[in-house]
């Protein structure tokens, strides 16, 4: 036989580096044109659905307020009763609470300093809650904790300027700072005392797809002694006043005997937004573009297999661990750009209409994209679309077939949320926790309620993401590990 | 790096069915080697171990003395033909191999290159769903010359080709030999590579038949065999027999002889009187050899007809 010289390629010494790689999955992605316009669809959808959604979408929460609008223009409910006296200038309000009944886990009773008697000026705080221990309030946004102590508790509030400082304390002697907040714009003239709260109890039912929430009031009531009221400046003699501020469900009262001031209130003092997420809602379309994101995802790598191509990848590059992270980044950053479009776009586009719907101010305040749980929102719903294109790439990865994959994922994400709107709240909520109908929550800039049908409502905007986040790292990670093992 | 393919004692079994058995052989450069047996024999299997694609059970497959795996820009070192039908259909055929190109690390000229090398230049951006057979298989040969590699893997290239096309892969199998590559292609017909092989891998029931050059193979296969042409058939059977030669009938009139040289049986018969038309050296087909040397392995008769 004879021996021929060996072939030296022409061609110079090839550069192996991951880099390449990601371009040669990026070139597979774009040369496709099924796969392009499958993510410009996913951004359409994304979009068309949005806006469908916000023209579909209408409230009457502007016409029949069950809020009085706070000193920031939100809507709050501002509902206790007061025990109080003019106070001009700086000062400080001092009592010790004695008893307070458990009429509500929330509870309160301590010592106000408030602009006026309406319901909704700005306030400060300092009470004894029946379970959760001294807080120091606010304008209805602010909540700083105190001690987890309970009755009874001296408490006290000092004026100086805008600024505001509570102090508690076990004994009227030894005196701990719970915090300082800052009533800006408060005028010279202020009313400060004592005040009962105490919030009702909210009850949610829930039948086959529609939720009722009903509120039964509760009445509380606490006594007070050592009370104070000390003036920086000599002013005339006042005499305490009482009332209820706002609308409170049950009628409150105040008695003084002895320097023992008994007090019962009913209502609460909170924020209290329309659950509807006017955010959420400008983003619905999501529901449907991510069926398209599915379907790329998971054919991204099936259709390798479904034709044998996956050999020629694996033959390029015989570590497969490391085609796969390219694949997940090239498909996780591209559906990313277009999820981000989609989600601007429709958030941008969908404002308006729900504005002409009744979502405007002051029950919905305007969202702007730079508040931090609007823009959580917005790019969340981009990043939510590109977690479940990984998500996808794993299963079909995993399952290798297309169809399979595409209705295992749709199924993982759809089914859950159906589900839920029809069991009990508990259950509701744990499948929100343990399957990826949960990421949903990433959509939602209000804080999680259980006053709204659509179950993701009920967990945080990260638990929900991180659930699915959790579902497309172990698929990734199951399917790296199969990959190794199986033929291709 | 040695352009060689090696595979040693290798072994692939699919449940209880055993597709590659104790297989060991050399590719050495320089020259076209055949990769033939029946389908379902083993061959496509082969040539997934070897590109560490499966793994094999049991022993090892090298290219250059590598394994596979161990390759760290392998379409430099390897180029591979597996399936012309493995490319998307709704991607151009420029773009498939561009995409292999960056997997490879090879710069983008390389494209164009083989593009006009296997004729395809002026389809490179139609989608490769509207290529007819020819064409996908000249496109699947463009990919596995991208990276200009001393080590090739043809699989059943000739399949669904026209008489042009299977003459222009032998031509390139033999021009890519001739430039000092291991050249590796099987088939399941031994005739589409007649001409066009210059050693034989025979491969049947996933176990190695034969490791022979073509040449040894004909000569082996026509020697000794002598054509006899006679009217008294069966009185010149016996003669021979007798004589210790191995007779088959093969025609009415004719003999097949071996054991014997023609000189010693033309000596015999005319020594008893006996008469005859012809008397000449048989000559073996390649084909025919082939069948000879498959005859016991072919797992799945014509009846059963099934591809792998």
């Amino acid at each position: 036989m004879e021996t021929t010289r060996t072939y030296r390629p022409a061609v110079p010494t090839a550069r192996d580096s991951f880099g390449r790689l990601l371009l040669a999955e990026w070139t597979k992605l774009r040369s496709v044109r099924r796969w392009v316009l499958g993510l410009l669809a996913a951004a359409v959808l994304t979009i068309v659905i949005s806006l469908l959604a916000a023209a579909g979408s209408g409230t009457d929460a502007n016409q029949e307020p069950d809020f009085v609008v706070g000193p920031d223009g939100q809507p709050v409910v501002d509902d206790f009763h007061f025990v109080h006296q003019p106070l001009s200038g700086d000062g400080s309000v001092t009592a010790r609470v004695r008893t307070q009944e458990n009429s509500q886990q929330w509870a309160g009773a301590g010592v106000m300093l408030k602009e006026s008697t309406v319901s909704g000026s700005p306030y400060a705080a300092i009470m004894v809650t029946p379970r959760h221990g001294v807080r120091l309030r606010s304008n209805f946004t602010t909540d700083l904790p105190g001690s987890a102590d309970t009755v009874p508790r001296w408490l006290r509030l000092t004026r100086s300027g805008t600024s505001v400082t509570g102090y508690e304390s076990a004994d009227g002697v030894a005196w701990r700072k719970v915090g300082t907040v800052d009533l800006h714009g408060l005028p010279q003239s202020v009313e400060i005392g004592l005040f009962v709260s105490s919030p009702p109890e909210i009850t949610i039912e829930r039948q086959a797809g529609s939720t009722s929430v009903g509120g039964r009031p509760t009445s509380g009531t606490a006594t007070f002694d050592h009370v104070q009221v000390e003036a920086a400046r000599p002013q005339q003699p006042a005499t305490w006043a009482n009332e209820d501020v706002g609308r409170s469900p049950a009628r409150g009262e105040a008695t003084e005997a002895g320097g023992t001031f008994t007090v019962t209130g009913s209502g609460e003092i909170a924020p209290n937004p329309p659950p509807d997420d006017v955010v959420q809602i400008s983003l619905f379309g999501a529901f449907v573009g991510l069926m398209a994101i599915v379907a790329v995802g998971v054919l991204f790598i099936t259709s390798e297999y479904k034709r044998g191509m996956i050999r020629t990848t694996f033959a390029a590059s015989p570590r497969r661990g490391r085609v796969l992270a390219a694949k997940a980044i090239v498909i996780g950053v591209a559906t990313f750009a277009v999820g981000m479009v989609a989600s601007v776009t429709a958030f941008l586009l969908a404002q308006p209409i729900l504005r002409d719907n009744g979502f405007a101010p002051p029950a919905f305040p305007r969202p702007s994209l730079s508040e931090g749980p609007v823009l959580r929102a917005v790019v969340g719903t981009a990043a939510f679309l590109a977690v479940i294109a990984v998500f996808s790439l794993g299963a079909g990865a995993l399952l290798r077939r297309s169809a399979g994959a595409i209705s295992a994922v749709i199924a993982l994400l759809l089914l859950p949320a159906i589900i839920a709107t029809v069991l009990p709240l508990s259950a509701a909520r744990w499948l929100m926790r343990v399957t990826p109908a949960g990421g949903f929550a990433i959509q939602r800039a209000k804080e999680p309620t259980e006053a709204l049908v659509e179950p993701w409502t009920m967990i945080g905007p990260w638990t929900g993401f991180g659930v699915l986040c959790a579902y497309a790292a172990v698929t990734l990670a199951l399917a790296f590990w199969l990959l190794r093992r199986r033929d291709a | 790096m040695d352009a060689t393919i090696e595979t040693r004692n290798l072994r692939k079994c699919y449940g209880r069915t055993v597709a590659v058995d104790d297989l060991s052989f050399t590719v050495t450069p320089g020259q076209v080697t055949a990769f033939v047996g029946p389908n379902g024999a083993g061959k496509s299997t082969t040539m997934r171990m070897i590109l560490g694609l499966d793994a094999p059970d049991e022993g090892t497959a090298l290219v250059g003395g590598q394994p596979y795996q161990r390759l760290r820009t392998p379409l430099r070192a390897v180029g591979a033909l597996l399936d012309a039908a493995a490319v998307h259909p709704g991607r151009r055929a420029r773009d498939h191999l561009r995409w292999m190109a960056h997997a490879g690390g090879l710069p983008r000229r390389r494209v164009e290159e083989v593009l006009e090398l296997v004729g395809l230049a002026s389809v490179a951006g139609r989608r490769a769903g509207g290529f007819s057979q020819g064409m996908r298989q000249r496109l699947g040969i463009a990919g596995a010359l991208l990276g200009d590699p001393p080590v090739l893997l043809f699989d059943e290239p000739v399949n669904g080709l026209d008489p042009e096309g299977i003459r222009w892969i032998r031509g390139l199998l033999r021009s890519l030999a001739a430039e000092g590559r291991a050249v590796l292609v099987s088939s399941h017909l031994m005739s589409e590579l007649e001409g066009g092989a210059d050693q034989l891998l025979v491969i049947g029931r996933g176990r190695l038949i034969a490791d022979t050059s073509v040449r040894d193979l004909l000569a082996a296969a026509s020697e000794d065999r002598v054509l006899l042409r006679t009217a008294r058939r069966s009185e010149a059977m016996t003669l021979l027999a007798n004589a210790g030669a191995t007779v088959a009938a093969t025609d009415r009139e004719a003999l097949t002889v071996s054991g014997l040289p023609a000189e010693r049986i033309v000596a015999l018969l005319s020594e008893r009187g006996l008469p005859f038309s012809e008397v000449a050296p048989h000559r073996a087909s390649l084909e025919e050899a082939y069948m000879e040397l498959t005859r016991d392995a072919v797992e799945f008769h014509t009846s059963t007809g099934r591809e792998t």
